[in-house]
C-alpha cells in the first residue's frame, strides 16, 4: 500500500520552530479580546497554516476565511498582522508573538473576518 | 458565470449564489496553465481532432455526446473571451498556441505567466457585473436543492455570515460547484471544492457517474513550503526544461532520462511506489531537480517566476525541490444528457460538477473549456425552460432538530482527507477501500443541526464534513465495484484494463448509495 500521506501545507517532518499568535476574538456587538496559542511549525509556513491548525488541533469555532489556501489568487484572507493589512496565505510565521487582528476598516462579521464582499454582492 | 451570462442574454432573471465571494474561490481562479480548443491559430486544426484526442485520452470511457460538444462550442466561447479582453497570449497578431501532452497539435490558449485561470475568472466577474439581470449573493451556502414531485424547485440556504435560512425559489436551478479535490490530504484546489454538487444532487435524487476517476498531477509542489503559487506550477517548466525525477537515492526511477515524458497517471503510481518502498523525498514525494539547467537557461524559462522563487527561499540551481501526486480534477460527476439536464426536472448541472465528459482520464486544457461550454448550454436550456413553466411556491426548510455532535469537525475533515489519500488515492486496493468504506459510513451517520445566530464555524465544517463523506463514500463504492485499472483508477490488486469494464457506472441515493452499470 502506498505510504500514508499529510497535506503539504500541515507541518510534517521538522516542526520545531514556535510562534505565539495573539488572535483577537469576537462578534458583532460583544466586547471582544485576544486568545493565545503557540504554534508549532516548520521553516516557510504561513500565518494562514497556522490559523488552520488552531482550528484543528484547538478550536474549530475561530473564524478565518480563505479559499485557495496558498495560491493567493482568491484575495480572501486579508487580516491585519502587527497592525499592517495583509494575506495571511503569504505572511510567514516567525518566532515571536505575531498580533492578528480583522481588518479595521470593514464591518466585523466573526473573530478575523469582516465583510470584504463589493456592496452589491451582499 | 457563463450559465449566468448565457440564460441573461435569452432574457432570464438570474440569481448567481456563492458559498464565499463570487468568482474567487473554486478550480478556475487556480487554473495555472492552458486552454485546449481547435482555432487553428498556429496550424490548421478543427474540432473534430480535439474530439479524436479528448476520446483517445479518456481511455474508452468518454460520453461521447458530451465531449463532441466540449469540442465543437469551445471555439466559440474562447473568441467571446477573447472580446471581453481575457488577454489570451498573442503571437505576430494571433492568439498564440502550445501543444500540450496528448494533443496532436498546438492547440491550447494561455495567459502569460502562469495567469489563465485568474485573468479567465476576472473577465467572467467584470462581465456579470454590467448585466442588470444578474443578480450576485455571495456568503450564501447552499445546504440542499427543494425537490417537490420530483421537480427541482430551487434551493435552501444559509446566509454564512448571519446564519439565517434563506430559501430560494427558481424555476430552473443550474449546479456549477466543481469537483472533489478536497477530500484529499493532497491538492491543488481551493478550500470549496469539497464536492458539494455531487452531494446536492445525490439528495435530490439525481444521477452521478463515474465517481471513481479522480484525476491525480503526478508532480504537485510538496516541499519546501511554497506560497504564493499553485502546486501544479511546475508542469510549463518540464515542457521547457525535461527536469530530473529522483528518488531518495538521487535516482531517475522512471525511463525519462531528463525528459517530461510519462503520462500521468504511469509518472503517478511510479512515485506511489517508490515512496511506499521507503525510497520517497523526506515529505513523502520525490525529487524534481532542474540542476542540470544553468542559471541563464533556468531564467528564459522561468521569467520572473524564478523571482518569486527566491522569495520562497529556492533556488533551482542549488537545491531540488519534493513534488508529490495531488488530487487535481474530477472526471466523474453528475449525469446530464447534451443539454445539461440531469435526471431531475429543471435541474441543471455545468463545468467540473458534470460527469462524463472527459472519460477515465481528462485531456490538458479541457477543464476551463468544459467550464465555459457546459455554463454556456446549461444557461440557454434553462433560460428556454423559464419561459414556459410558472415561478414555484417554496416553503422555508423545516429547521434541523439534530444535536451538535460532540467532535471537532475541522479535525475530521483532515482525518477523512488523509484516509482517502491513503485509501482512495493514486493507487488502490480492495482491503484499503473496504477499510475507508467502514470508516467513511461511521461519518456518514452525521445529522447536521441548525446553524447558531452569527458566523459559525463549527457549523460550516459540519455542513462540509457531511457533503465530503457522502461524496467519499460514493468515490470509495465505485472504486471498490470497479474491479479494473483504467485512467485515473489505478488498483494494485487489478493492475490491467478489461473490455467487460469499458462501461459507466452510475449512483444514486435510496437512503444508501445504489451503484448501477
Amino acid at each position: 500500500m502506498p505510504g500514508s500521506v499529510t497535506s503539504a501545507s500541515a507541518c510534517t517532518v521538522n516542526c520545531v520552530l514556535k510562534a505565539r499568535l495573539k488572535v483577537w476574538r469576537g462578534a458583532p456587538g460583544a466586547a471582544g479580546g485576544y486568545e493565545h496559542h503557540e504554534v508549532p511549525y516548520e521553516s516557510g509556513q504561513t500565518v494562514l497554516d497556522g490559523l488552520r491548525w488552531i482550528r484543528v488541533h484547538r478550536d474549530p469555532s475561530l473564524a478565518i476565511r480563505f479559499s485557495c489556501i496558498n495560491a493567493n489568487a482568491c484575495k480572501e484572507c486579508m487580516i491585519q498582522v502587527d497592525g499592517k493589512t495583509v494575506y495571511a496565505c503569504t505572511t510567514r510565521l516567525v518566532e515571536r508573538e505575531m498580533t492578528l487582528e480583522p481588518l479595521p476598516n470593514k464591518a466585523l462579521i466573526k473573530d478575523l473576518v469582516t465583510q470584504i464582499a463589493p456592496p452589491d454582492e451582499r | 458565470m457563463n450559465a449566468a451570462l448565457a440564460a441573461a442574454r435569452e432574457g432570464a432573471g438570474c440569481l448567481l449564489v456563492d458559498r464565499s465571494l463570487i468568482g474567487r474561490g473554486g478550480a478556475t481562479v487556480m487554473a495555472q496553465m492552458t486552454v485546449a480548443v481547435a482555432l487553428g491559430e498556429e496550424e490548421p486544426d478543427d474540432p473534430e481532432h480535439h474530439l479524436a484526442d479528448t476520446l483517445k485520452a479518456g481511455r474508452g470511457l468518454c460520453d461521447a455526446r458530451l465531449s463532441e460538444l466540449l469540442c465543437r462550442e469551445a471555439p466559440q466561447c474562447i473568441r467571446e473571451m477573447d472580446r471581453w479582453g481575457v488577454g489570451w497570449a498573442r503571437n505576430n497578431g494571433h492568439i498564440s498556441q502550445v501543444q500540450a501532452p496528448g494533443h496532436e497539435r498546438r492547440r491550447c490558449v494561455y495567459v502569460d505567466f502562469l495567469n489563465t485561470g485568474p485573468a479567465v475568472s476576472k473577465t467572467l466577474r467584470a462581465q456579470v457585473q454590467r448585466v442588470p439581470e444578474i443578480r450576485r449573493t455571495g456568503d450564501l451556502l447552499v445546504t440542499d436543492l427543494a425537490v417537490r414531485d420530483g421537480i427541482c424547485v430551487g434551493a435552501h440556504a444559509v446566509h454564512t455570515a448571519t446564519g439565517e435560512a434563506v430559501s430560494l425559489a427558481a424555476k430552473a436551478t443550474i449546479v456549477a460547484t466543481g469537483g472533489l479535490t478536497r477530500l484529499y490530504a493532497r491538492n491543488s484546489a481551493s478550500i470549496n471544492m469539497g464536492g458539494d454538487g455531487y452531494a446536492l444532487a445525490l439528495r435530490a435524487g439525481a444521477e452521478l457517474i463515474d465517481m471513481e476517476f479522480v484525476q491525480f498531477f503526478p508532480i504537485g509542489h510538496l516541499a519546501p513550503r511554497l506560497v504564493g503559487m499553485d502546486p501544479i506550477m511546475w508542469d510549463p517548466f518540464r515542457y521547457k526544461l525535461g527536469g530530473r525525477l529522483l528518488n531518495a537515492d538521487m535516482r531517475e526511477f522512471l525511463p525519462e532520462g531528463g525528459r517530461y515524458t510519462a503520462a500521468r497517471d504511469l509518472a503517478t503510481a511510479a512515485i506511489v511506489k517508490e515512496v511506499a518502498a521507503g525510497r520517497g523525498s523526506p515529505h513523502g514525494g520525490a525529487w524534481l531537480s532542474f540542476q542540470h539547467c544553468s542559471a541563464p537557461e533556468l531564467r528564459a524559462a522561468f521569467g520572473p517566476v524564478i523571482e518569486r522563487l527566491a522569495k520562497n527561499g529556492i533556488d533551482l540551481t542549488r537545491q531540488p525541490v519534493e513534488v508529490a501526486p495531488m488530487a487535481h480534477y474530477h472526471m466523474g460527476g453528475v449525469r446530464v444528457d447534451a443539454d445539461m439536464r440531469t435526471s431531475v426536472p429543471h435541474l441543471f448541472a455545468a463545468g467540473e460538477a458534470v460527469g462524463g465528459a472527459n472519460g477515465a482520464n481528462r485531456l490538458s486544457g479541457n477543464a476551463i473549456s468544459e467550464a465555459l461550454v457546459f455554463g454556456l448550454t446549461a444557461g440557454l436550456r434553462a433560460a428556454a425552460l423559464v419561459a414556459s413553466v410558472p415561478m414555484p411556491k417554496l416553503a422555508p426548510a423545516a429547521r434541523a432538530s439534530a444535536e451538535r455532535p460532540a467532535m471537532n469537525p475541522a479535525a475530521e475533515i483532515v482525518r477523512l482527507q488523509k484516509l482517502m489519500n491513503d485509501h482512495v488515492g493514486p493507487v488502490r486496493t480492495r482491503a484499503g477501500l473496504e477499510r475507508a468504506l467502514g470508516e467513511i459510513k461511521a461519518l456518514r451517520a452525521l445529522e447536521l443541526p441548525s446553524p447558531g445566530s452569527g458566523m459559525d464555524p463549527v457549523w460550516l465544517d459540519l455542513h462540509d464534513l457531511r457533503n465530503m463523506a457522502l461524496v467519499a463514500e460514493a468515490v470509495a463504492h465505485a472504486a471498490l465495484l470497479r474491479e479494473e485499472s483504467r485512467g485515473a483508477h489505478q488498483r494494485d490488486d487489478f493492475a490491467q484494463s478489461s473490455d467487460a469494464w469499458q462501461r459507466h457506472q452510475r449512483i444514486r441515493l435510496h437512503g444508501e448509495l445504489r451503484v448501477e452499470s
